[in-house]
């Protein structure tokens, strides 16, 4: 009887120990995590200070989203379409009045204004940027051919006139417009395009010549986008074991601030995000 | 009779004894993962920060490049929200179902955390999860911004009393489960970061009147060339900080 009542006792000790012995280890080694656990965020703490300390400038957030567009990729746009020449062409739908009148002596017409072809062929394009904007340097040639019909003292006929300016050094700007979604819009814009005129001159025999000038005004002529490199869409994707769902959602980008400096185009804008 | 008893209440203490054994491991086991979690997780988030305060020492970052993106966290969390809620059976038992309530990011360090809120089911019993989870790029020198969370722990959070040993299946299913399997039902983020890049303009064709003297004009008919290129965006490195995430590519 006593040896039946002495073995569960025994047992129970036994049970209790382990129980006892599993439960401190159990602590002890929690208690080992924590302090590893301590050390952890205390090396976390100094990281931190450390990386705001030693962060280059381009971390330095403000908005939602951020762009830096460098100038490589643009020069590299600009050196393939200038690269031997990017050429404009023009030619001649309509006219009005005289290119020369002398009242009862002579007159000179353009005639047929179809005849008129210019060109111009800008090259070696190149854009360096400041806090002003994207300043572009790039060599201007430019060709004109418009017939004139003249009447002169009783003598009446046509001409060829020819004018052309030799490879010339033009600045410009890149004019950046306002975002249009994920777009980025420009106007090319010479800065001396007022000067910038092709004298065209042709010779009526003993007559002598008739001089006029055909302005060229690139300013509205060359225009574009430059692609933010943020699409419209992204989305979230579940995967098959979840159900495999894919919700897209929209950004729209509101308040754009756009800026230039000697690195990058910088754009700066929040975010909305809508669901579809 | 009395021998019989005593066999009987050997069997039902020894019963009793192995329960409250299973109990005790059970409930320190969840502590423990809980812990080993949080622990995991530092250490990464550490390993990350180190690395990259290393590069910003050395001005090894940011590399060169042509196109910089930076995306605050609490932007890509309003979309994050959209899935809120969803459900997936545990890999490992299927009778054990695990919501997500939230997944919201948050930077620290220079780590993405991934903050998940969780709970597993089963009948009746409930529990909440500890998942502890980065952001990780799918890959890099991709064209697409892909993200993936990456799964460092998961350990229920638990509360019982002694005698809930209805629970022990429950939590060491959960205790059990493999941390890649978990990661595979987690979403995977595409932020809105364009694969093709134009720049330039299209064809265009325009009339313009000129004065050709003070008293005539001319009006001509304006051809200008498509000066627009495609560039396939490369990206070629992710920096995360505490306010979001910073993409640097490459245009080519």
């Amino acid at each position: 009887m006593k040896k039946v009542i002495f073995i569960p006792i025994l047992t129970l000790i036994a049970l209790s120990l382990e129980v006892s012995l599993g439960f401190f280890a159990v602590a002890d080694e929690s208690s080992d995590l924590d302090k590893q656990i301590e050390l952890e965020k205390n090396k976390l703490d100094m990281l931190s200070q450390q990386l705001k300390q030693y962060s280059p400038p381009i971390f330095t957030v403000s908005s939602d989203v951020q762009v830096d567009f460098g100038y490589r990729p643009i020069n590299e746009w600009l050196k393939e379409n200038t690269s031997p020449m990017l050429t404009i062409n023009g030619t001649g739908i309509n006219r009005t009045g005289d290119v020369y009148y002398n009242p009862g002596i002579a007159k000179a017409w353009i005639e047929p204004p179809r005849d008129t072809k210019v060109s111009v062929h800008l090259s070696k394009a190149e854009v360096t940027g400041t806090t002003a904007g994207l300043a572009l340097m790039s060599t201007l040639q430019a060709y004109a051919e418009v017939r004139v019909y003249f009447s002169a003292l009783g003598v009446s006929g046509n001409v060829l006139c020819k004018g052309f300016i030799d490879p010339t050094q033009v600045r410009g700007v890149i004019a950046l417009q306002p975002i249009l979604g994920t777009l980025l819009p420009y106007v090319l814009k010479f800065s001396s395009v007022g000067e910038i005129t092709v004298l065209t001159s042709c010779g009526i025999g003993a007559l002598g010549s008739i001089n006029f000038t055909i302005p060229i005004q690139l300013d509205t002529s060359s225009s574009g986008s430059f692609d933010l490199g943020l699409a419209n869409t992204g989305k979230i994707v579940l995967p098959l074991e979840a159900g495999g769902k894919e919700i897209p959602y929209r950004i729209v980008v509101s308040k754009p601030n756009v800026n230039s400096s000697s690195d990058s185009l910088q754009i700066r804008a929040d975010l909305d995000i809508t669901i579809n | 009779m009395i021998d019989k008893i005593c066999r009987i209440d050997i069997k039902f203490k020894l019963l009793i004894g192995l329960f409250a054994l299973s109990f005790l491991v059970s409930c320190g086991s969840t502590i423990k993962q809980q812990k080993e979690g949080q622990l995991a997780v530092l250490k990464q988030v550490n390993a990350t920060s180190k690395a990259t305060l290393e590069g910003f020492k050395s001005g090894t970052l940011p590399q060169k490049y042509d196109i910089h993106l930076f995306f605050r966290y609490a932007a890509v969390n309003k979309a994050l929200a959209a899935i809120d809620g969803y459900e997936f059976p545990l890999p490992n038992n299927a009778n054990i179902a695990v919501k997500i309530g939230s997944i919201r990011l948050k930077g620290i360090g220079a780590s993405p955390l991934v903050s998940i809120q969780a709970s597993a089911r089963t009948g009746e019993l409930t529990a909440d999860v500890e998942i502890g989870a980065i952001l990780t790029p799918i890959s890099n020198n991709a064209t697409a911004a892909a993200l993936q969370i990456n799964v460092l722990s998961f350990a229920p959070r638990i509360s019982w009393w002694i005698f809930e040993l209805t629970k022990i299946d429950f939590v060491n299913a959960l205790l059990a489960v493999e941390l890649n399997k978990i990661a595979l039902r987690l979403p995977k983020i595409e932020l809105p970061v364009a694969e093709k890049i134009k720049i330039g303009g299209t064809a265009t064709q325009k009339d313009q009147t000129f004065n050709t003297t003070k008293d005539s004009t001319l009006t001509l008919r304006i051809n200008i060339p498509a000066t627009q290129r495609e560039r396939t965006l490369s990206i070629s490195n992710y920096v995360f900080l505490e306010d979001g995430l910073h993409i640097f590519g490459s245009l080519k």
